[in-house]
């Protein structure tokens, strides 16, 4: 019985940690469970608070009764050093079954104590609680806006100015374009067109070199007015097409700038229509989109022609990529922008040669 | 608006970062604020830092072509293999396939070289599956997205059975090769995966057709090779390209082993500048400083012509067995002993490897 005695400990001896919520509310904590938690011993041993209800160390303001209580059991468990690496594991797992939203309480609450192994626990589970779910199911879980449009959905994540809807899309707007021109050209043969047809050629050039500045001389003020006026026009058609072109230009960030030019060494001009290909039309790269000065001489009823078509096509485009590959395939011969084979160089050419006479970087 | 409601900011960074690569794109389609964070070159570099990367080796592998599957109607009846990226994970064994990219029906191009910069992988050149003729192409695959875009074609004539390796940072560099005629190519050039531009290089010392390219210390290797009046009589030296300079060092003579094949060099970690598995005395031997150590036996079930690739400090064998197809990967540790272990490859992945490349994302 003598040792039974010995073995006993009293309740007095126990040393015991004044902790203080947010809240208010105190309560004391066996030491060793405390002491777990690297910013209370910090304030222990720096400071020498929290031996007396008096004196209870404030918690950080991320640490509310109920999951403190969450931080102490899990603290309680871990301290005892003598515990096996699958009695930690098999507890952890059973620890973290929790709602999504006191996960994140606990991961908060935990850092502002700077228990990282808790820490980690916490995020790892987060991240498995992402991983396998759907964008519409994470929305959920964490109550997150809706806010990407269709379009951005749907891209590829970067490097945007390389989508090839885009540049296709462009090129397709150029092209048509300069369709309507020609046929215009043909019912009018007036001097003044030849030259709204040149104009048409160097606008197209410059919004194709992407506002260099250099291309678009002296035309600049004149457009701009022109520029506003179309502007009002257009804002208020509100048509879904410009709409569209317009987001996905807007979110295009500016990928080129002068001085980079100067400084790559690039390949030879012979060779620049096989570096163009699919994907590397000057154009893309800085795309301040503004198409109202081409369309001055375009009547109203052959404007919306355009649009319509190029809303339809930007619908198509964004659908899933099989069906786009077939249904660009299906817009015919002169239309087969996107090579199906590997070679792609010879109809990328016929696509890029009625611009043969830009010169491009 | 909170990355995660309810948790700063750098904590539900963290979150994000350790979610599993194939969850990338629905992890970029939940909201604006996480699209941004996926986007970011932060994302990347925080995974790598917190130890979060996880390790790929993309594959251009041969796999069964069931009649029908593939559209091409020239290789219905013959139903040769097709060749298609798939993917190892080393850490978790898994084994899976990547989509093709759109347009390629017949597979990628054979022969094609393989590298990547950040989360793009980028496939070049390489022979059409069903014309044979050579290929300038360039596919770029995301792993943000999960999506193929095409890049710019490689400038200038055909350019077959080049050097290239990415500095993983913005460049993929490729030199050497053969033109049309077989003549041995000089040239090199580099291609800026983000801006979609070939760059030129200047051209190397030596004509180096069948060369290998890796990268290490900051400078593009170019093993060995040979030129147009010695087929097939593979030079001993190796040319770097120092990328700060952007020139050439000179040429460094009798760095191989005579009879050593460039494709079963690699490049090195640490002390040893490159591993190459040598067929003769049947082990992977070491260059430290100018010798060739023996590090270790190749096993006995791995027969010689096998691919070769360094994955951090170990070296990755796919082992032919009795069979004509690849049955295992060997993972030769150089980090404990040099002790070899097997990864057994599921059958249906049990394809010839044509090229490959390693990715931490």
């Amino acid at each position: 019985m003598s040792e039974g005695a010995m073995a006993v400990v009293k309740p007095e001896m126990k040393s015991y940690i004044w902790l203080q919520t947010v809240d208010g509310s105190i309560q004391q904590v066996e030491e060793e469970v405390a002491m777990f938690c690297p910013m209370i011993c910090r304030e222990v041993l720096q400071t020498g608070m929290g031996s007396s209800k008096n004196y209870a160390i404030l918690l950080p303001q991320r640490v509310n009764p109920s999951i403190l209580g969450l931080i102490l059991d899990y603290c309680r468990f871990h301290q005892i050093p003598g515990r096996s690496n699958k009695e930690r594991k098999t507890f952890d797992e059973k620890f973290i079954r929790m709602d999504t939203k006191r996960l994140c309480e606990l991961t908060s609450a935990a850092d502002s104590l700077q228990l990282k192994p808790l820490v980690d626990l916490t995020s790892r589970a987060l991240a498995r609680i992402i991983e396998g779910k759907t964008p519409e199911e994470i929305r959920e879980t964490f109550h997150l806006p809706d806010d990407l449009t269709e379009e951005e959905k749907l891209e590829p994540l970067r490097n945007i100015t390389d989508d090839p809807r885009i540049r296709l899309l462009n090129r397709l707007y150029a092209r048509k374009r300069k369709e309507l021109k020609e046929r215009e050209k043909l019912k009018n043969a007036e001097v003044e067109e030849e030259q709204v047809d040149d104009r048409s050629v160097d606008d197209l050039l410059s919004f194709i070199n992407g506002g260099d500045g250099d291309t678009k001389g002296v035309k600049t003020s004149k457009n701009k007015k022109k520029n506003r006026r179309r502007k009002e026009q257009r804002d208020s058609s509100s048509n879904k097409a410009d709409e569209n072109l317009q987001n996905e230009v807007d979110t295009a960030p500016l990928t080129q700038n002068n001085a980079e030019v100067n400084d790559i060494l690039v390949a030879t001009p012979s060779k620049a229509s096989k570096v163009q290909d699919f994907s590397g039309c000057a154009f893309s790269q800085k795309l301040e989109f503004d198409d109202s000065f081409i369309d001055d001489d375009l009547d109203p009823a052959m404007k919306e022609e355009l649009d319509r078509e190029v809303e339809d096509f930007a619908r198509r485009l964004n659908s899933g990529w099989p069906e786009r590959m077939q249904e660009i395939l299906s817009l015919g011969q002169e239309r087969k922008l996107i090579p199906s084979s590997m070679n792609g160089n010879s109809s990328s050419r016929k696509c890029i040669s009625m611009l043969s006479s830009v010169p491009f970087l | 608006m909170e990355l995660i409601p309810g948790l700063p900011e750098d904590l539900a960074r963290e979150c994000l970062s350790r979610v599993p690569y194939q969850q990338f794109p629905a992890v970029g389609a939940v909201c604006k604020d996480w699209k941004a964070e996926i986007d970011s070159p932060g994302f990347l570099s925080q995974r790598k830092s917190a130890g979060q990367c996880q390790a790929l080796v993309v594959l251009v592998q041969a796999r069964p072509n069931p009649i029908g599957k593939y559209c091409s109607p020239g290789l219905k009846n013959m139903h040769p293999p097709i060749f298609l990226p798939t993917v190892f994970e080393p850490l978790s064994g898994r084994w899976a396939d990547l989509p093709s990219p759109p347009g390629c029906c017949d597979g990628l191009p054979r022969f094609c070289r393989l590298a990547a910069v950040g989360t793009d992988l980028v496939v070049v050149g390489g022979l059409d599956p069903v014309t044979w003729d050579v290929t300038n192409s360039v596919y770029v695959y995301s792993f943000l997205s999960s999506e193929w875009r095409r890049g710019a074609d490689m400038p200038g004539g055909d350019r077959f059975l080049f050097g290239c390796a990415s500095d993983d940072d913005r460049l993929v560099f490729v030199a050497g090769g053969h033109d049309k005629q077989k003549n041995s190519l000089r040239s090199a050039m580099a291609y800026d995966v983000h801006m979609d531009r070939w760059v030129q290089m200047p051209d190397m010392a030596r004509e180096r057709d069948e060369c290998r390219g890796t990268f290490r210390g900051g400078k593009f290797l170019v093993i060995s090779g040979y030129g147009t009046e010695a087929q097939g009589k593979y030079d001993r030296s190796v040319e770097a390209f120092d990328t700060a300079k952007w020139s050439w060092d000179p040429v460094e003579e009798n760095v191989l082993e005579a009879d050593t094949t460039p494709r079963a060099c690699v490049d090195g970690e640490g002390d040893d500048a490159l591993y190459t598995c040598r067929n003769r005395s049947r082990d992977i031997a070491a260059l430290r400083g100018s010798t060739w150590t023996p590090v270790a036996e190749l096993p006995s079930d791995v027969a010689s012509q096998s691919h070769v690739m360094r994955w951090r400090r170990k070296l990755l064998v796919f082992g032919y067995g009795s069979g004509c197809k690849p049955d295992g990967v060997s993972v030769l540790d150089l980090c404990s002993n040099n002790k070899w272990t097997k990864v057994e490859i599921p059958e249906e992945f049990r394809g010839t490897v044509d090229e490959g490349w390693v990715l931490e994302i």
